[in-house]
């Protein structure tokens, strides 16, 4: 089974929201997962975590409020960041939901800077733990940079813009083995009657890469067909595991694996 | 003994209140829930319009009622023997005395971030690390507390007795958490938007 990322966070969650993921993924003995799960893991997760930890570093920050304060002010004027934005303040009003108020403001600015830093620096050790192999069809270098400490105490979960002069992984060459699946797939969104944005995004950026595939060594171009690279790179599985159905199903269509989305009726 | 038990909520789905708070930023909130009265949302001193300078609360940090009982910059040592003696007392095979026991736990361990706060970033580390296995462990119970579960908690608290720790202390129990198959999402369980646009 091929288990994409969506999946993978879940069962990094405490119950009950592991449950249904873990116990519908038990049954299969191997389960794979592309090395490129652990840049959308580190975009989507780590850099939002690490992004907490250092609003609760700031000298004017005294308390998990101004943090609130702090994110809708950066973040909150950014469109592209809406995604981000509303992660960070989903996190924290659940880690709110875990006190009772019985400890000071500073107490639980310090619990919950320590809490991210922990959840950053354990989070991408637990996520290879979940799974049996990892397929690196890619070579993506940034997948692999860890999420580390600075010798200051803040995070580095970076990701360094690529580009097509300095490219170091091997999407180039795996986008063209791959070339007749990210064909169709591409063809399949316009028999679509109403396709989503991202599989929009997605066929305009694997036609564009059809007609020079180094365009996909610019920086955020690849994270565009991401579920399809993830797919692709997993593609001798014979079972494909997600969440994202608006994506998925199409994928699993394209590539002709059945899907299985655990969380279909519990989202 | 004190009783910590009602210092934390196990796992508490998104209140009213949380859904008030998020509104206030143009968020929406699926489910219900009860949300800890842990703030006063008069504090809430910045507004929606994107971009407004957020003005700071009240730096003076609102006291406990509890007297301090530990010098500053140190780990309160009562309330730490009092976590030590309740992970003592917990047997795993008692499956009526366990749940109350690590609910007293997780309490005793929340008590301690007062003093905590002061302590060391490795401290601090190391009681989120425990807090964390905790936390999972309440809510899970694939993850009911083993004789080697228990050991690394143990290990753990004695490393928070101790006045001084390096990072070797956190990277040991970093790792004996993860190798015990704590999750390290507990505290922060919410559903991911992988909306944005990568840089």
């Amino acid at each position: 089974m091929l288990v994409d990322t969506s999946l993978l966070i879940e069962q990094l969650k405490r119950e009950p929201s592991a449950r249904p993921v873990r116990e519908a993924l038990a049954p299969f003995l191997f389960k794979g997962a592309s090395s490129y799960s652990k840049l959308e893991f580190k975009r989507a997760w780590l850099q939002r975590l690490a992004y907490i930890h250092d609003v609760c570093s700031k000298p004017d920050v005294t308390c998990v409020v101004d943090v609130m304060a702090w994110v809708n002010q950066k973040l909150g004027a950014q469109p592209k960041r809406r995604g981000g934005l509303q992660t960070c303040f989903d996190m924290l009003i659940r880690f709110l939901d875990l006190d009772s108020g019985a400890i000071n403001k500073r107490a639980q600015l310090a619990r919950l800077r320590s809490h991210c830093k922990r959840s950053v620096l354990d989070g991408t050790a637990a996520l290879l733990q979940l799974i049996t192999a990892e397929f690196k069809g890619t070579r993506c270098v940034r997948a692999e940079e860890p999420a580390r400490e600075n010798p200051d105490g803040s995070l580095n979960v970076t990701v360094p813009k690529c580009r097509p002069q300095n490219a170091k992984c091997a999407i180039v060459a795996f986008f063209v083995s791959n070339k007749t699946a990210f064909y169709s797939l591409a063809n399949h969104v316009d028999t679509l009657p109403d396709p989503s944005g991202e599989m929009k995004t997605m066929q305009l950026h694997i036609r564009l890469a059809l007609a020079d595939p180094r365009h996909l060594c610019q920086a955020g171009n690849c994270a565009r067909l991401a579920d399809a690279i993830i797919a692709l790179d997993g593609k001798q599985m014979a079972v494909f595991a997600a969440n994202n159905d608006t994506e998925w199903v199409h994928i699993s269509n394209v590539l002709q694996k059945p899907l299985l989305n655990p969380l279909r009726h519990n989202p | 003994m004190t009783d910590y038990t009602t210092h934390m909520a196990a796992d508490a789905p998104v209140s009213h209140e949380a859904r008030t708070l998020g509104a206030t930023f143009g968020l929406q909130y699926p489910t219900g829930g009860n949300l800890a009265q842990q703030f006063d949302t008069q504090d809430l001193s910045f507004t929606k319009d994107a971009g407004t300078p957020a003005k700071s609360s009240p730096a003076a940090p609102a006291q406990s009622a509890r007297p301090r009982a530990y010098k500053s910059g140190q780990i309160d040592r009562t309330i730490l023997d009092q976590a030590f003696d309740l992970l003592e007392s917990l047997d795993p095979r008692d499956a009526y005395q366990t749940p109350l026991h690590l609910n007293s736990i997780a309490g005793a361990l929340m008590a301690l971030w007062e003093s905590a706060a002061d302590c060391s970033q490795f401290h601090q580390d190391i009681l989120a690390i425990l807090e964390n296995a905790v936390t999972c462990m309440r809510a899970d119970d694939t993850l009911a507390p083993t004789e080697s579960r228990l050991r690394v908690l143990r290990e753990a608290l004695n490393d928070l007795r101790q006045p001084q720790l390096a990072g070797a202390h956190v990277q040991v129990a970093r790792s004996q958490f993860i190798r015990e198959g704590f999750p390290p999402l507990g505290f922060v369980d919410n559903n991911v938007n992988f909306a944005d646009e990568p840089d």
